[in-house]
């Protein structure tokens, strides 16, 4: 498995990232951040918090995962270093597959498990934790792949960030639909197991589908 | 028709509005489109005209 | 011989000629049909038992939306054509269709909203309809916006192509997901009045209207495409000939 694309870009991704921490914490400040924007904005009243919860916990998660998507090819296409990846003959669906799930391993996996920190400073109801963890878990990976396909278009763009924004949250509303939904649903003690097998689906649908886009998308932006 | 009410319309209004902006703006570009091309044109034979 | 009109889509002056040849009959007859069903709508199909006049919004709000809906599957396998067969008109019928789509999309918001007033006393209501709309706005603007991103057009093209694909793969999840979501929230007294049993009194002009508007959108995507390309091929001779020939 390490011999294979897939495995070298997912081990140097992380390797890159173990080099320089701030690309795995940042986004976790930005969530916490904007967790302590919400009290702010909405008043301190738990009641209050306890409902918008679930909604509020996953909007962020989507606006953390837009600004986290922004670099992920940015300084390999800087440095040419993707122009030598296309043009090694390798696989670009796996290439691209490796860094989707590198991604996930670096922002939403590491969101997700820290998540219940951030769901007891907005007063989520305990039963709506597991919920949140697994949602988040399998949410992200669909947010990796669609940031990461997003990135692939613009990168070769000169004021791409903005119109990445443009690009991904209409792709992403499924998602934040059903994650905010499963959470609601496990707060008010509803059955989540089918809603879960859903999400758990589309995460299969997008990494499997998403690396066809990202690896033609890239070759497009080299062109560039 | 009396009784339809503002709201009717306004939406058949803006639907008209739309539509019709829709259907004239080509039109017209083309025609202004082929106008510029034929003075382009007019110009460049005038020029080689002169050339020979 | 079907492989003869695939080839003459590769000819550009083929399709200009054709395009404006069909235009001809095919736009008066669009408009028309257009004109007909609305009045047809308005004066002469009778008012609904619990909407009064109001109702007769949807020979506008359902043939735009429907259009959209499908001007956006219009884009997309333009754009898939383009992308496998490298044909240039399919490239910038993609291009046209955006923003087409786009005004269509907010047509259809616009009319929604407006209908919204009399019927649930407010301007905007997020219900299902009417919020995968709103996706579906922001999925046109995406493609669009993207092309003006791109400075080469043609990497622009295929750039636009991967997303209207995409979006193509999503827009029955979006509105699958965006259902369950108003179904979870909805406040058990809205409902789409007229749903299923409409009486065909009303249901003719509406299908009238359907059809018509995608008449008169084959003819919006004719007439931009021939703008675009005499645009993109003024310099050519077939163009040169167009503009001086017609007098």
């Amino acid at each position: 498995m390490s011999h294979s694309v897939l495995g070298k870009v997912v081990m140097r991704q992380l390797l890159l990232a173990y080099r320089r921490p701030a690309a795995v914490l940042n986004p976790l400040f930005f969530y916490g951040v904007v967790v302590l924007l919400m009290p702010l904005g909405l008043g301190p009243k738990q009641a209050v918090l306890s409902e918008f919860a679930p909604g509020l916990l996953w909007i962020t998660a989507l606006l953390a995962a837009l600004l986290s998507a922004e670099i992920v090819f940015r300084s390999d296409y800087d440095d040419g270093g993707l122009e030598q990846l296309v043009v090694s003959g390798d696989s670009m669906y796996l290439a691209s597959l490796g860094y989707v799930i590198a991604h996930w391993c670096l922002t939403g996996l590491p969101l997700a498990l820290v998540s219940p920190v951030f769901a007891q400073l907005l007063s989520l109801p305990a039963q709506g934790l597991p919920a949140l963890v697994i949602s988040l878990t399998l949410g992200t990976l669909i947010l990796s792949a669609f940031g990461c396909l997003g990135t692939s278009l613009t990168v070769a763009l000169r004021r791409g960030g903005m119109l990445l924004s443009l690009l991904l949250l209409p792709l992403e509303v499924p998602v934040l639909i059903l994650g905010s939904g499963i959470v609601t649903r496990a707060v008010n003690g509803m059955p989540i197991e089918a809603l879960i097998s859903i999400l758990a689906g589309l995460a299969l649908l997008a990494i499997a589908l998403t690396p066809l886009a990202i690896g033609a998308s890239i070759k497009i932006s080299l062109e560039v | 028709m009396a009784g339809h009410g503002p709201y009717v319309w306004a939406s058949y209004a803006a639907f008209t509005l739309v539509l019709g902006a829709m259907i004239i703006a080509p039109l017209w570009r083309l025609a202004a489109l082929k106008r510029r091309l034929k003075q382009r044109y007019v110009a460049l034979e005038k020029a080689q005209a002169v050339k020979e | 011989m079907a492989w003869a009109w695939f080839h003459r889509l590769g000819s550009s002056p083929w399709i200009y000629r054709f395009s404006g040849s069909l235009l001809g009959y095919l736009l008066p007859l669009a408009m028309t049909l257009v004109v007909v069903g609305s009045i047809w709508g308005l004066a002469f199909s009778p008012p609904d038992f619990r909407q009064g006049n109001s109702y007769r919004i949807i020979y506008i709000h359902v043939p735009v939306s429907v259009v959209s809906l499908a001007g956006y599957y219009v884009m997309a396998i333009a754009g898939a054509v383009s992308l496998i067969w490298r044909l240039k008109v399919a490239d910038m019928m993609m291009r046209v269709a955006a923003p087409i789509g786009a005004a269509l999309t907010f047509l259809a918001l616009l009319t929604g909203a407006v209908w919204g007033k009399p019927t649930w006393g407010t301007y905007w209501v997020w219900d299902a309809r009417i919020t995968s709309m709103v996706v579906l706005l922001f999925l046109y603007l995406g493609v669009y916006a993207l092309y003006e991103a791109y400075d080469n057009k043609a990497l622009a093209s295929k750039a636009c192509a991967i997303l209207s694909l995409v979006g193509t793969v999503n827009i029955p999840i979006i509105y699958k997901s965006v259902d369950w979501w108003y179904s979870l929230h909805q406040p058990a007294s809205i409902k789409f009045t007229g749903g299923s049993t409409i009486d065909p009194s009303m249901l003719y002009p509406l299908l009238l209207m359907i059809f018509s508007v995608y008449l008169l959108y084959a003819c919006l995507l004719l007439m931009g495409l021939r703008l675009t390309l005499l645009e993109t091929e003024a310099k050519t001779a077939w163009a040169r000939k167009e503009v001086m020939g017609a007098q």
